[in-house]
């Protein structure tokens, strides 16, 4: 619905412009589209959002960008994106006005893109990189977009070329973590990135911070039934009667009820939940009523890369760090490397990425290590880009993923088979 | 021996025309109006305006470059000695700004001589075009 009224203005927006500047330029429209398909080896390990057999929605993205000068400073882009993994819905990832105040100096205001990391701001785009698709080690932040305001100065010292980025804003939306949807509010979202050339390299660095709000519930009526139990098998333990026997016995099966109905909320719910049974249990030093929840934690996302291209050899290597304020999602530390050779119209890529989850110290610690939150990953992929024209390329991919960790215990591994066509125009 | 001499006469007639293959020469050029102080651009400066990198001139004025159509001999060898890059990855490069809203690819000009033209009556353009193209409307700021 805020979507909708965002791009409804930006749209009254454009034809507005295009009535009263008869003279300023035309209306570009142009897009990307991908095609993909994607075949899973291990039905019980879910990677890049596959599960064993051939899928061909995953991957299959259709993205169109109308933008308009709407003065010699000032243009109103939209970018409507509509993806198989959401039922081919349309969302704006982009909706904002620009106003280039200098050569140098742009300020940007409406719905953006978090810049995350050195993907985050075209991750969709898959002709503008030689995977299928990006690195899930990395990129699998479960929100993507912000609405609010942008600013970035390009400055350049001898043949480094800079521009340093500082965006503000705040996102609502639903968001969907572990494949179940949580009613979400990401304020005070800030960051700033540096990104930086110098001939055939370039430097990245950025940090964003926002503070996040979930509709987590903790389900009290399975405290009450947990708490209940409890004392009836110690009144039952202390004084096995026949009247403790059958308060032990009704316990119980309230228990059983509210097991029921407790196993069929969402992952952080039951997080929340048993933090606090967990907690008490194992009389940890932990206030998990303060500590394991969502209702404004901090959430940091660091991030540092390195590239390099020279029209035949290319390379990437980029780390990043996440630090929750909640102890209900684990801290995580991830990096990839990849190497690209050209040769004519084909290229051949290799890369390896690795993800792991940083249980907190002390208590806190323990409380994640009980509650099985935790995860290590890595995978290695080797595909091939084929050129086929300047606005077509031909992937195909082969990855080995191996769950190192999930959720708590040893994983699996599995091989994925991908191929794509990515378009642009 | 007759036949030695032919290919020794065929291999001196075919050197020349290797010559200027691989010495296809490019030229980068602006206006006559464009009373800079300097008289030349370096490759890394060109790579670097052509490339969006960089708006300005070496004084400090605005600078827009254009492209030939894409097909065009100079533009390949453009994109090859000054970009590094084939025509898919300059068409990545710039998607790469398109879609996240931070800048546009330069114009495409249709033909050497529109390209002349253009920059003739403006002194904020830049373009490349073939050397063997070159006259007096435009000045050369570097050759390769």
């Amino acid at each position: 619905m805020r979507i909708g009224s965002i791009v409804g203005s930006v749209v009254v927006a454009l034809v507005a412009a295009s009535s009263v500047q008869a003279k300023s330029s035309d209306l570009n429209i142009y897009g990307f589209m991908s095609v993909g398909m994607g075949i899973l080896d291990n039905d019980k390990v879910t990677i890049e959002g596959f599960e064993g057999e051939g899928n061909f929605k995953q991957d299959t993205i259709l993205a169109l960008q109308v933008s308009k000068q709407v003065n010699d400073k000032t243009t109103a882009t939209g970018q409507l994106v509509s993806r198989g993994t959401d039922d081919f819905k349309t969302e704006a990832a982009w909706a904002f006005v620009s106003y280039q105040a200098t050569e140098d100096f742009t300020a940007r205001m409406g719905r953006l893109r978090i810049p995350f990391f050195y993907y985050s701001e075209f991750l969709e785009v898959g002709y503008a990189y030689n995977w299928v698709r990006l690195p899930s080690d990395i990129y699998n932040i479960p929100f993507s977009s912000f609405d609010g305001v942008d600013f970035t100065q390009r400055f350049s010292i001898g043949s480094l070329d800079s521009s340093i980025q500082v965006n503000y804003g705040r996102l609502t939306d639903e968001l969907n973590i572990f494949d179940e949807d949580y009613k979400a509010d990401l304020r005070n979202m800030a960051g700033i990135s540096l990104n930086s050339t110098y001939g055939d390299w370039g430097f990245r660095l950025g940090g964003q911070r926002t503070e996040m709000t979930l509709d987590t519930e903790v389900d009290t009526a399975y405290i009450a039934a947990v708490q209940t139990a409890t004392i009836a098998q110690g009144a039952f333990n202390g004084d096995p009667t026949q009247e403790t026997g059958a308060a032990l016995q009704t316990a119980g099966t309230a228990l059983g009820e509210a097991q029921a109905n407790f196993d069929k909320t969402r992952r952080i719910d039951q997080g929340q939940t048993g933090a606090l049974l967990l907690s008490q249990q194992m009389g940890l030093d932990v206030d998990a009523a303060e500590e394991f929840a969502f209702d404004g934690h901090t959430a940091d996302f660091y991030n540092a890369a390195v590239t390099y291209d020279n029209g035949d050899y290319s390379f990437i290597t980029e780390v990043t760090a996440i630090e929750y304020e909640s102890g209900l999602l684990v801290d995580n530390r991830a990096w990839l490397a990849s190497v690209a050779k050209r040769i004519g119209s084909t290229t051949t890529h290799l890369t390896y990425s690795n993800s792991r989850d940083v249980l907190n110290s002390g208590d806190s610690g323990k409380l994640q290590k009980a509650l099985n939150l935790q995860g290590e990953d890595k995978s290695v992929t080797l595909g091939l880009r084929y050129d086929y024209d300047v606005n077509t390329a031909l992937k195909v991919e082969a990855q080995y993923h191996d769950e190192l960790i999930h959720q708590g215990v040893k994983g699996d591994h599995a091989m994925l088979y991908s191929f794509a066509i990515d378009v642009i125009f | 021996m007759k036949y030695f001499n032919r290919l020794m006469v065929s291999a001196l007639l075919l050197t020349p025309v290797l010559a200027s293959l691989s010495h296809a020469e490019t030229a980068v050029i602006v206006s006559l109006k464009n009373n800079n102080s300097y008289t030349s651009i370096d490759k890394d400066l060109i790579t670097r305006i052509f490339l969006g990198k960089v708006s300005d001139f070496p004084d400090g004025t605005d600078v827009t470059p254009l492209y030939l159509k894409q097909g065009d001999y100079a533009r390949e060898a453009f994109n090859r000695d000054f970009l590094s890059k084939s025509e898919s990855q300059l068409s990545g490069y710039w998607s790469r700004l398109r879609f996240s809203g931070k800048g546009e690819a330069p114009e495409d000009i249709g033909s050497a001589a529109e390209l002349k033209a253009l920059v003739a009556n403006d002194p904020s353009l830049i373009g490349y075009i073939d050397s063997s193209d070159v006259d007096g409307t435009i000045k050369v700021v570097h050759q390769y």
